[in-house]
């Protein structure tokens, strides 16, 4: 008896776990107000400069990656991994980030995506990796190229 | 006399200062390089801990999966893929933190992932349905195992390597090109040795899948035709062109699209307008500039998006979503067919709160997935579906919605039940047909907290 209650709850603790828990229908998952301003600080320090449209791009391909298998399933986790972005590795990440930058933040978390799901973004005329052409390009915005 | 003495006074005090700032140098210097050096064992020290944890999630892995492989009772089974389930996620997490280019190991990570995801399938769809698991399911997980073993084998021989040797993970961060690392081509033999496995093949089911878009019908439009679709989409709603450009042209998509971009003339803001190659429809909008606070409310707002969605020809969209700051609100619609929403086909907006003019708008998802539907009536009644819920839920309301599915193909009618427990806001989505709980979707917010600009 006392064992098979065991098992039950482990059964709800998991699917607790498992259900995914967007907080609205349009956004892209549960994300906190402080992830807002992390995606902001790594929108800042990767698309300054880039027009608005830019921005949120920038943004919706972290959020893509939180969702994708590939990559981990954390905007910390995604920032964070060991050389994946510029702005972490040379530490611009940590600037104050523009109003812009914090808007684009609020709209990729809300769901807008301009790049159709990309998975990666680079600016081809400072591009240094091979390996990153072999992607499919699905857009251009600004500077930066989308793609899978 | 006096003067040699003065002079060797003077000179004695020269030696002396210029020795102390020496000493000051020296021992400024040491302990700079004390610093980075500590600095840079910190950093090491991290990987190491990083790769620890990856050999013993690995390990974790292969365990549970033996400890399935070998049982027979059911709850033992469930207690080992939940275990599995959960190195599977810790594992990646580790190999996530190591500074790898992890385009390289691809493969690794992809048999790890389809290592939860079958397990978790396992779960769900047999075990909690009080199904056995056939032979074709052992022999899946057997295969798992297989691989596994090789992973953790060749870890538990990286991590000797890298005992003996004191290798160091930062060292990878500067290598060149074509430079070799002894830890890097031991990652690059798991991944090679995992190549050369055949594919593990899992139904449908087992992975996530999102909805595909449906190809647009339409005539395929030129590039001017398409200038002159956005231009006139933006002089219809909001303003005057100073300049409009094609910047791209995508075809690798599902969904063609030309991208167009224009010049507000009024505030030279650039405005961003995306049209499908098939139909010329705008798919996207996007402008930006900075807003004065807010002076009108959500309603007002929603008014306003309602009146600019009458206009673009829509009928029976219902708003099921606002999402409101300081300076503007998200807004996203959905149609309504026979009292029935359907999720899929969403309309976004977002409208700015100062003037009311509308800065974003995308209506892709309805374009692409929206058709005339053929819904039957629901089998269970709103009153069977509310005395089955949780007795915790407060209902505030009941209405039928039209969803997909994380893990298969198709739509299901649905109740939606919003209600309230524990102080936060749910929606819960149980099958009109079959009374099960398909997805539950939390709808309030966390706590905002006020952000530091750097303008």
């Amino acid at each position: 008896m006392h064992k098979k209650f065991l098992i039950i709850s482990l059964i709800v603790i998991i699917l607790a776990l498992v259900v995914e828990q967007n907080n609205s229908y349009a956004g892209k998952g549960t994300y906190s107000s402080n992830d807002t301003y992390m995606l902001a600080k790594m929108i800042n320090g990767e698309a300054r400069g880039e027009p608005y449209v830019g921005m949120v791009a920038v943004g919706a391909v972290i959020l893509n990656r939180v969702e994708d298998k590939k990559f981990p399933d954390t905007v910390y986790g995604v920032c964070f991994q060991p050389g994946a972005f510029d702005a972490v590795s040379d530490g611009q990440y940590y600037l104050e980030p523009s109003q812009s930058a914090i808007n684009a933040a609020k709209a990729a978390i809300n769901g807008w995506d301009p790049t159709y799901g990309s998975l990666y973004y680079w600016n081809p005329k400072t591009a240094t990796s091979k390996w990153i052409w072999s992607r499919t390009i699905i857009t251009q915005i600004g500077e930066h190229v989308f793609g899978v | 006399m006096q003067n040699t003495n003065r002079k060797l006074k003077t000179v004695t005090i020269i030696l002396l200062v210029s020795l102390f700032l020496n000493v000051i140098a020296i021992w400024g210097y040491q302990r700079l390089n004390t610093n980075q050096a500590r600095l840079e064992i910190g950093v090491e020290n991290g990987y190491q801990r990083s790769f620890l944890e990856l050999s013993d999630d690995v390990e974790q892995i292969k365990l549970q999966l033996a400890h399935v492989l070998v049982s027979a009772s059911k709850e033992q089974t469930i207690l080992g893929l939940a275990n599995l389930w959960r190195s599977v996620y810790g594992a990646i997490n580790s190999l996530n933190s190591l500074p790898l280019v992890l385009e390289e190991l691809e493969q690794t990570s992809a048999f790890l992932r389809d290592a939860a995801e079958y397990s978790y399938y396992l779960i769900r769809d047999k075990l909690l349905d009080e199904q056995q698991m056939a032979a074709q399911e052992w022999n899946k997980l057997e295969e798992f195992y297989e691989r596994v073993k090789v992973v953790q084998e060749e870890l538990s021989q990286i991590q000797a390597q890298i005992l003996n040797e004191s290798l160091r993970f930062s060292d990878l961060a500067n290598l060149e090109d074509d430079e070799e690392s002894a830890i890097l081509s031991a990652f690059r033999n798991i991944e090679s040795q995992i190549d050369t496995f055949p594919v593990i093949e899992l139904e449908e089911g087992v992975r996530k899948i999102e909805p595909e878009p449906r190809e647009i019908e339409g005539d395929l439009i030129s590039e001017q035709a398409a200038i002159a679709l956005a231009e006139d989409f933006y002089q219809n709603f909001f303003g005057e062109i100073a300049e409009s450009k094609l910047e791209f042209t995508s075809t690798a998509n599902k969904t063609p699209i030309y991208v167009i971009s224009l010049i507000n003339s009024e505030d030279r803001e650039p405005v961003y307008i995306e049209v499908s190659q098939h139909g010329g429809h705008i798919l996207q909008m996007y402008r930006y500039r900075f807003f004065a606070g807010s002076t009108l409310s959500v309603e007002e707002a929603e008014k306003i998006a309602e009146e600019f969605l009458s206009k673009m020809g829509f009928k029976n969209l219902a708003l099921i979503d606002n999402i409101a700051d300081n300076d503007s609100v998200d807004l996203t619609f959905v149609p309504v067919e026979k009292g029935v929403y359907i999720y899929s086909d969403m309309i976004k907006l977002m409208v700015a709160l100062d003037n009311g003019e509308i800065m974003s708008f995308d209506q892709t998802s309805y374009i692409t997935r929206h058709y005339q539907r053929n819904i039957e009536a629901p089998k269970l009644s709103k009153e069977e579906i509310l005395s089955k819920m949780n007795p915790n839920l407060k209902v505030q309301s009941i209405r039928l919605a039209l969803i997909t599915d994380e893990y298969s193909v198709g739509e299901y009618l649905t109740y939606e039940v919003r209600g309230e427990v524990v102080g936060e806001t749910f929606a819960v989505f149980v099958d009109a047909n079959s009374g099960m709980e398909r997805r539950i979707v939390r709808l309030s917010e966390d706590t905002q907290y006020q952000f530091n600009t750097s303008d």
